[in-house]
């Protein structure tokens, strides 16, 4: 791994494919999961990958590697919901239907629940989800976290703290009658 | 309706189980799509990269930045001329000068006892001229690092509008307040611009200023003991890559570092004698086994040339008579052949200049004592130039 990030540093285009193609399917659910949107990660995929590429020999540390790319596709996902705030914000409320689907082992209960902070999640900034992502699914640490967002551990921390009161609220949103003027903000 | 969880931890885990369906593996398309685009786009931070996939220089073409439809509608024009016109097409095939200068001289040496400063001479007609430069206003000497006997190395641009050169006084310079360091003078400005201190460029006359061939930055020696290269961007300054491998580059008694103009090698000197190799220090090949001047290259990197002083006669003890020696070799370092050499030249110990190649490789100047020679690489003819006078031992420059 090291030496084909070395070769990809030296200019190297097939060593970089190889990379490419061993984190891609993990940037790629990671933007999703961020963008709830299947092209809008594959623009934001496509995007950190590109800057990857051109900015890797400012890379001083190869093992680096893997944690800057996710760096990249969470700032990539957050420059893209802000250059389609708009239509990003019609589509979290009214797209609910995400590819897969409950397993048999869920009950009512916890398909419920989980029903409920999808769409609460529908509800926060990309960035937050991005860290709930990184944290809730990933599995990640808040050192692991900070790391990937290039921030101090307590910064982390505190991103992932406002980042589940944000879905806190989102959730007590959802759990309110939707009014005809909030469908349509 | 579902109950909120109470506490962050239960609250992680449906956050968990409602990011686990989805899409886990990305499209074969955006793969084959990211791969298309890093092959379209150029690295934009790695200027030894860009020298190799861009050697033209900016100034060698002149329709850089023309929309290509453009540039097409302008070729076929001029075809259509050429047609027309008996001898166009012979015309368009010549190399066309890539710049004319107000100031003639394809040469330069810094001449002068008193007041020394950089003189342009016009090798086609031997004549030199000291008031080239704004050094000399009137009766008053300009107080500027250009016109100093501080002046240290210094090369022209690839286009030949702009001398970088260092100023270094030490602290007790004649420029009264001048910062020691890099500084950029173009024709036009009346004062020299400051780039870089000494602390980014080796500021002694042996941290050699060299253009790489498309102009985008000046390759000079770090200061320090080791042999080492730093690349500094013309416009702002800043540091931009520095060929720095310990190890890989042997510690130099003379740290003389120099870059061929296509930024694919470096030479550096050492007292175990002169080197050249990858520019990272690797694949090192020895061209002398003696103290020696550094390498210049021609414009496309394809010849070098070097000086240095053997024993004379052969043989002969050291500290006595030296023979200087001009030799030229492939950009590579092979291919070595001394093509001219001047007898009793150095008594005392003495060194003569830097062999400076021409940007077309045909010639060669050196600074033998206070005199300057030009050598014809293909016949090994030196010719003395006698119009310039004292030229202190600096170094001759091309200006392309």
């Amino acid at each position: 791994m090291r030496e084909l990030v070395e070769q990809a540093i030296g200019g190297d285009e097939d060593a970089f494919a190889r990379l490419v193609q061993l984190h891609a399917d993990r940037l790629y659910a990671l933007a999703y999961r961020a963008t709830r949107d299947p092209h809008a990660a594959e623009d934001v995929v496509q995007a950190a990958l590109v800057r990857a590429w051109t900015s890797l020999p400012q890379l001083r540390d190869p093992d680096r590697f893997e944690a800057w790319t996710y760096r990249l596709v969470v700032r990539a996902a957050v420059d893209h919901a802000r250059s389609r705030r708009r239509r990003v914000t019609e589509l979290a409320l009214i797209d609910h239907d995400l590819p897969g689907g409950p397993t048999v082992a869920d009950t009512a209960d916890a398909l419920a629940s989980r029903d409920l902070v999808d769409r609460a999640l529908a509800r926060v900034t990309v960035e937050q989800r991005a860290i709930l992502a990184l944290h809730a699914w990933m599995g990640m640490g808040q050192r692991e976290i900070a790391d990937v967002l290039g921030v101090p551990v307590g910064t982390a921390a505190s991103r992932l703290h406002y980042a589940l009161k944000a879905l806190r609220a989102a959730i007590e949103a959802e759990q309110r009658p939707v009014t005809g003027k909030e469908v349509l903000a | 309706m579902s109950a909120q969880p109470t506490n962050d931890r239960d609250l992680l885990a449906l956050v968990g189980a409602a990011f686990e369906p989805g899409p886990v593996k990305a499209p074969a398309s955006l793969l084959e799509s990211i791969a298309a685009d890093v092959h379209a786009r150029p690295r934009t931070l790695d200027p030894l990269r860009r020298l190799r996939r861009d050697p033209m220089p900016t100034a060698a073409r002149p329709f850089a930045g023309v929309p290509a439809l453009t540039m097409l509608l302008l070729l076929a024009l001029a075809l259509a001329g050429a047609a027309l016109v008996a001898g166009a097409i012979q015309r368009l095939r010549e190399p066309s000068p890539l710049t004319s200068h107000a100031i003639p001289g394809d040469l330069w040496v810094v001449s002068g006892l008193n007041f020394p400063q950089l003189t342009p001479v016009d090798t086609a007609t031997m004549r030199a001229d000291r008031e080239a430069l704004p050094c000399t206003r009137g009766q008053r000497y300009a107080a500027t690092t250009l016109c100093s006997k501080y002046l240290r190395t210094y090369a022209w641009s690839p286009d030949g509008e702009t001398l970088a050169y260092v100023y270094a006084g030490g602290g007790g310079g004649d420029i009264v307040g001048a910062r020691d360091g890099l500084y950029l003078f173009r024709e036009a400005d009346d004062e020299p611009r400051f780039l870089a201190g000494c602390g980014v460029v080796n500021c002694t006359e042996l941290g050699i200023v060299t253009w790489t061939r498309n102009g985008m930055a000046i390759a000079a020696a770090t200061p320090g003991d080791g042999a080492s290269l730093v690349l500094v961007d013309p416009v702002s300054g800043a540091t931009i890559q520095t060929l720095d491998r310990p190890g890989a580059v042997p510690q130099a008694g003379w740290p003389t570092v120099s870059i061929s103009s296509d930024g694919t090698r470096i030479a550096w000197s050492t007292d175990a004698g002169l080197f050249t190799g990858n520019v990272d220090g690797t694949d090192a090949v020895p061209l002398t086994d003696t103290l020696t001047q550094s390498v210049t290259w021609s414009r496309d990197g394809s010849r070098m040339a070097y000086a240095h002083t053997v024993d004379d006669p052969p043989g002969g003890s050291r500290g006595q008579d030296y023979r200087y020696v001009v030799t030229v070799a492939d950009g590579d370092g092979s291919h070595q052949r001394d093509v001219w050499s001047l007898s009793g030249c150095c008594h005392g110990g003495g060194f003569g200049s830097r062999a400076a190649i021409s940007p077309d490789g045909s010639r060669v100047a050196v600074i033998v004592g206070s005199d300057l020679y030009l050598i014809d690489v293909a016949t090994g003819t030196g010719t003395k130039v006698d119009a310039v006078g004292w030229t202190l031992g600096f170094h001759p420059v091309w200006r392309p």
